[in-house]
């Protein structure tokens, strides 16, 4: 236990430095650049100010003592684009990307689960076996062509969703409800395409593990001599458990991270998005925040599926 | 392209000249009063509840003139909905805004503006000189991020309406350049507020324009301006602006499906296909973008002047400008200015595409196959323009690199030649001075790089020479040496090409772009109605 | 991994057979048109040969794109890039990956350390540091394969240290220690070829991976620009504001999704074929 913290610790500080000082070895500064293609530039009254107040000029050292006394205190600075604390930013965005890409994650562990268990127990029935193909088969395509599908035909061609957003802009005074649908409505394509890409690997995991204790030979032999079907299943089941929570506890946190290419192409606010705008103006205190966050989750998930493993079984404790 | 729509300007106000600024004013506003009069059928105008849907691809940040965004010239032209600026242009220039007049005294150091006596801040106090004056004491602490205001020393206020700026020395762009862009901010607001840039409340965003911010989301970028409708300049023609984001790909797609009423597209196909649409029409703005090869005149090949003229005849700008703009191509000049631009000079050293001559050029240098670095963002012209430079035996390597690493290996010239797009040639010619010898130069990787003491004397004399003709023929010379030492190669203008529903909008063009020189299509101009736009006396 | 009885198992190697046998043969096609491409393509690639965005005729069998080049030839010349880019990057990923798990699993003293270098890269999230990465070295190529190379090892190595613990732990492996033989004896006699399937399987994996990946980040406008890709030409195509607006979206993005799919679905129906049948207790990796 005390040894997993350690590491967990271990891990944490080394995030920390390598958060800091990486974004710092790209060439170009906040100040001075504009994006993509174009070159946009500020005047030297406006540049200087700007390095005034954020100390950019500061020796890195300073700045990165600076940086962990902010942090100490629970602040992750200032964004240099929009001037607005970090944490605020992060705020902002957590909630919609944990909304669309973790409920992807959660939905897809749920329809991925459910076809690879059925693709496993009904081995024979040819609707489950073609369910799993299929799954798995849409699965291999592409995200963001499945996106750009999407958006062809279920927003343009047809505009049954709508083509961007997370929510419809300025409906105020709905119902909670109707908010909520809205909500949804926005969340439904990118939703689908996330679902689609991650929910091939739970039907697989699931179909692994339930065929691999279907075929152990005691169940078969129980199964001859009459066990409750139900009680097989559970067998199954509780084998399946494991690797499936394993997985969903990972991709969980991985979610935090956000998802870029879907994200952008349906102009979601989620963090995938804001990390990559992030980079792109040299937004360091933003950079370093969806970094450290999203590090800081896998990490601790990492952890805690590690101990309630040990906890769980006991000759896993030890060395991680 | 489709101007059709857009009013037609009228020769007698071309004629005019600065020098009576009221003239200028009346002729203007009434023509535009005119023109607008006619290109708004009052059927049009009984349409309610009007909003108008506009796109951008990002955020651009809390609308104020400190915490705006400027990654894009996006933020700068949404603050000119919330505020005002002393002056404005139309399609025909600088016209009056706050100020209805000014004078310019001999020494070409003061001028004083007569600000409009009826101009209301949003929360309903009235806007007086000594905002004015605020505005700019406060922009000499927290500078306003898009225009420098340095050249001001001081702004008095000479009573309730009017108000003299004292410039540091006479400055031929101030009325367009400063006075037309930098937006005039209330005291009462902004008094006692030490981190303006952190400022970003309700309580703060509160201007005079003719639309007021409702709503800001910013992790959508979604913005809700409302109807200003005690606005001095004439009644808001939305009752609602509203402005969300989308990928700029898929902003045409959302124009025409109806989600969007107006979108921009960079090339000239969008004009093609909406030929013959029942209502979607296309605008194109002034060729104010302009696509250059920037040269590093301390490293060598490219200190030899041959050799960048060698360049210059190997390249086939006007393929490179049809190819890439999908249009009538305009390709670069060598003096810079765009040709057609009123300031363009006449009669410049031409290189047209002449492969044999660049390779004679480089015989004759001793340099049969010299090798170039080219820094680049991600862009398909660069590859073109090696195929085109390596025709002619000069050995072109790419090196692609994101926007910001060109903007530090340009500053710290660690470059031999760089490609950058950006816009801004448009309007007051002081640009060749910022690009090639002012501050802006650093970023443009020349201010080291373009030591040629006549230009550099040229630049300092033009920029107080308030006689148009005079400083018309200092700009020529200028273009003139620029086009002989070609310290950059612009390859093509580009237009940005909007795509507007005519049913609810209609463009007006500024002078030379918005502000300066930004091809943006929400002039307030076009945002307001003709109903209370006769000039004051 | 078998079906519910003998015959089930058989039943379902027959049709495992046919659909890796079907993906090897369309990697095959895949490759031969890789290889020919020079003597395939009709035009230059990077020659404007036509006008902008024409539609597929007589002399354009797939169209033009915006700066009038072939499209069929783009493609031909795209497969190129993206299969020599998904088979560097997973060359390298998968080198790298076993190097790192067997000395996680036989190097004592440096086991800690390689540990928690597996476990910050895979906290890290991955396509931040690609995205940071290729900024920093600028869009291109290579710095596209060292990005990804980067991010693509780490889960690995952590089930290739797992299996080499195993197959440590056996009997005659203990034996051979005992009896002297050296670690990289060992390591050829013993470890390399129990974990040689595994590394198959992740090695195809990885190239659909990476070929996936290249045409996300071209979408991000991380590619390079100077060289045609799958992803390159449909990051082009997604750039014209008017591919929806028409049927360009279908001949012009068309054709390099297909060849993407196409390319994709062939590896994975042979990588993950291998990898259940060569390793049934191993996740699948990314």
């Amino acid at each position: 236990m005390g040894r997993r913290l350690a590491h967990f610790a271990g891990l944490v500080c080394a995030v920390v430095v390598l958060n800091f000082f990486l974004p710092r070895l790209l060439p170009g500064s906040p100040v001075a650049g504009g994006s993509g293609a174009e070159a946009v530039l500020l005047p030297a009254a406006a540049r200087e100010a700007l390095v005034q107040t954020y100390h950019l000029d500061d020796p890195v050292a300073v700045q990165f003592v600076r940086y962990l006394a902010g942090l100490a205190r629970g602040d992750l600075g200032t964004s240099l684009v929009s001037h607005r604390p970090v944490t605020d930013i992060l705020a902002e965005r957590l909630p919609w990307t944990l909304f669309l890409v973790g409920g992807a994650v959660l939905l897809a562990a749920v329809i991925g689960g459910l076809v690879g268990w059925l693709a496993a127990w009904k081995a024979q029935a040819r609707l489950a076996r073609a369910a799993q193909a299929a799954l798995v088969g849409v699965g291999t395509l592409p995200e963001f062509l499945v996106a750009m599908l999407a958006i062809v035909f279920l927003a343009s061609r047809w505009p049954l969703f709508p083509a961007g957003g997370a929510s419809t802009p300025f409906e105020a005074g709905g119902s909670p409800l109707r908010v909520l649908a809205d909500v949804l409505w926005h969340a439904a394509l990118p939703g689908l395409v996330l679902t689609i890409g991650f929910a091939p690997p739970f039907a697989l995991l699931v179909r692994g593990a339930a065929v691999s204790v279907l075929g152990q030979p005691y169940l078969v032999t129980a199964r001859a001599k009459g066990l409750p079907p139900r009680r097989v299943a559970w067998h199954a089941l509780r084998n399946a458990l494991p690797p499936v929570a394993t997985l969903l506890g990972l991709r969980l946190a991985a979610a935090v991270a956000g998802a870029a290419v879907v994200e952008r192409i349906f102009a979601y606010p989620g963090m995938g998005w804001l990390l990559y705008q992030a980079v792109a103006a040299r937004d360091f205190p933003v950079l370093q925040g969806v970094v450290f966050t999203t590090s800081l989750a896998v990490l601790t998930v990492t952890l805690v599926l590690d101990l309630l493993a040990a906890w769980f079984d006991p000759r896993l404790a030890g060395p991680p | 392209m489709d101007l059709g729509s857009l009013p037609t300007v009228s020769a007698a106000v071309r004629r005019s000249t600065r020098s009576d600024h009221r003239a200028v004013a009346l002729g203007a506003a009434a023509i535009l009063a005119a023109a607008l009069a006619v290109s708004f059928p009052p059927a049009a105008q009984a349409r309610s509840p009007a909003v108008l849907r506009l796109l951008w691809w990002t955020d651009v940040g809390f609308p104020t003139p400190f915490a705006f965004s400027t990654v894009g010239p996006g933020g700068v032209v949404r603050l000119s909905l919330l505020y005002d600026t002393l002056t404005w242009k139309d399609p025909q220039g600088v016209i009056p805004w706050l100020a209805q007049s000014w004078r310019i005294a001999p020494d070409g150091r003061r001028i004083t503006f007569a600000l409009r006596p009826d101009v209301l801040w949003h929360d309903g106090r009235p806007l007086t000189a000594r905002d004015v004056q605020f505005t700019f004491e406060y922009y000499r602490v927290h500078p306003f991020a898009w225009m420098d205001t340095r050249i001001v020393e001081r702004a008095l206020a000479e009573g309730l309406h009017t108000v003299t700026v004292v410039l540091r020395e006479p400055f031929a762009p101030f009325l367009e350049q400063v006075a037309g862009t930098v937006p005039i901010i209330p005291a009462h607001v902004w008094q006692g507020i030490d981190e303006p840039r952190r400022a970003q409340t309700p309580a703060v965003a509160v201007g005079s324009g003719p639309y007021r911010l409702a709503e800001y989301r910013p992790a959508a970028g979604d913005y809700r301006f409302v109807a200003n409708p005690r606005y001095f300049r004439g009644r808001p023609r939305f009752d609602e602006i509203r402005y969300s984001v989308l990928p700029a790909e898929r902003q045409i797609l959302a124009v025409q499906s109806g989600q969007a009423d107006v979108a921009m597209a960079d090339t000239y196909d969008v004009v093609r296909a909406f030929a013959d649409h029942p209502y979607l029409r296309v605008w194109a703005t002034e060729p104010l973008s302009v696509a250059r090869l920037l040269f590093n005149l301390e490293r060598p090949p490219l200190d030899w002047k041959p050799v960048r003229q060698a360049i210059a005849y190997a390249t086939n700008r006007m393929q490179l400008a049809t190819l890439v703009t999908r249009g009538p191509g305009l390709p670069g000049s060598p003096g810079v200015i765009p040709p057609g631009d009123p300031w363009a000079a006449p009669n410049l050293r031409a290189y047209p595409f002449d492969p044999a001559r660049a390779r004679t050029l480089l015989a004759q240098a001793g340099l049969a196959a010299p090798s170039v670095e080219i820094v680049t963002s991600p862009s398909p012209v660069a590859p073109l323009l090696q195929r085109m430079l390596r025709e002619v035996g000069i050995e072109v390597t790419l090196r692609t690199v994101d926007a910001q690493t060109r903007a530090a290996l340009i500053a710290e010239a660690r470059f031999q030649a760089a490609l950058t797009f950006h816009i801004g040639a448009g309007g007051d010619p002081d640009y060749l001075r910022r690009w090639f010898v002012g501050d802006e130069a650093n970023l443009f990787g020349q201010s080291r790089a373009f030591s040629h003491p006549e230009f550099q004397a040229l630049a300092a004399a033009q920029v107080g020479m308030l006689d148009v003709g005079a400083r018309r023929r200092v700009v020529a010379a200028m273009q003139a040496i620029l086009a002989e030492e070609l310290p950059t190669l612009v390859l093509y203008y580009r237009r940005f090409y909007w795509v507007y529903d005519s049913r609810k909008f209609t463009p007006v063009p500024a002078r030379g772009g918005l502000m300066n020189g930004i091809p943006l299509v929400e002039n307030k101009l076009a945002l307001i109605t003709p109903s209370d736009f006769l000039p004051m006396r | 991994m078998s079906g519910s009885g003998p015959d089930g198992r058989i039943r379902r190697g027959r049709r495992r057979f046919a659909a890796a046998g079907a993906g090897g043969a369309a990697l095959g096609l895949v490759l031969v048109l890789t290889i020919a491409a020079p003597h395939l393509a009709p035009y230059d690639p990077h020659q404007s040969v036509g006008g902008p965005v024409s539609p597929p005729d007589a002399r354009f069998r797939l169209g033009t794109n915006a700066l009038g080049q072939d499209l069929l030839s783009q493609v031909l010349y795209g497969a190129r890039t993206s299969l020599l880019l998904g088979v560097l990057v997973a060359g390298a990923s998968t080198i790298l990956s076993a190097a790192a798990g067997t000395a996680a699993a036989m190097w004592e003293q440096g086991r800690r350390g390689l540990l928690v270098l597996i476990d910050l890269f895979l906290a890290i999230p991955g396509i931040p540091v690609v995205v940071l990465l290729v900024m920093f070295a600028g869009p291109g190529f290579w710095p596209l394969v060292a990005a990804m190379v980067l991010i693509g090892w780490a889960g690995f190595a952590r089930i290739v240290a797992a299996q080499v613990r195993v197959t440590m732990a056996q009997v005659y492996v203990e034996a051979a220690w005992a009896a002297g033989a050296t670690a990289s004896r060992i390591v050829h006699s013993s470890v390399l070829p129990e974990i040689a399937p595994i590394l198959a399987a992740k090695f195809l994996l990885t190239v659909r991976w990476a070929i996936l990946l290249e045409a996300a980040l071209g979408l991000l406008g991380l590619g390079d620009p100077a060289r045609p890709s799958w992803g390159l030409i449909l990051h082009q195509a997604f750039a014209h504001p008017l591919l929806f607006t028409t049927d360009a979206w279908a001949w012009w993005a068309g054709p390099p999704a297909a060849a993407i799919v196409l390319t994709s679905l062939a590896l994975m129906a042979v990588g993950q074929d291998l990898d259940a049948w060569l390793n049934p207790q191993a996740a699948t990796p990314r």
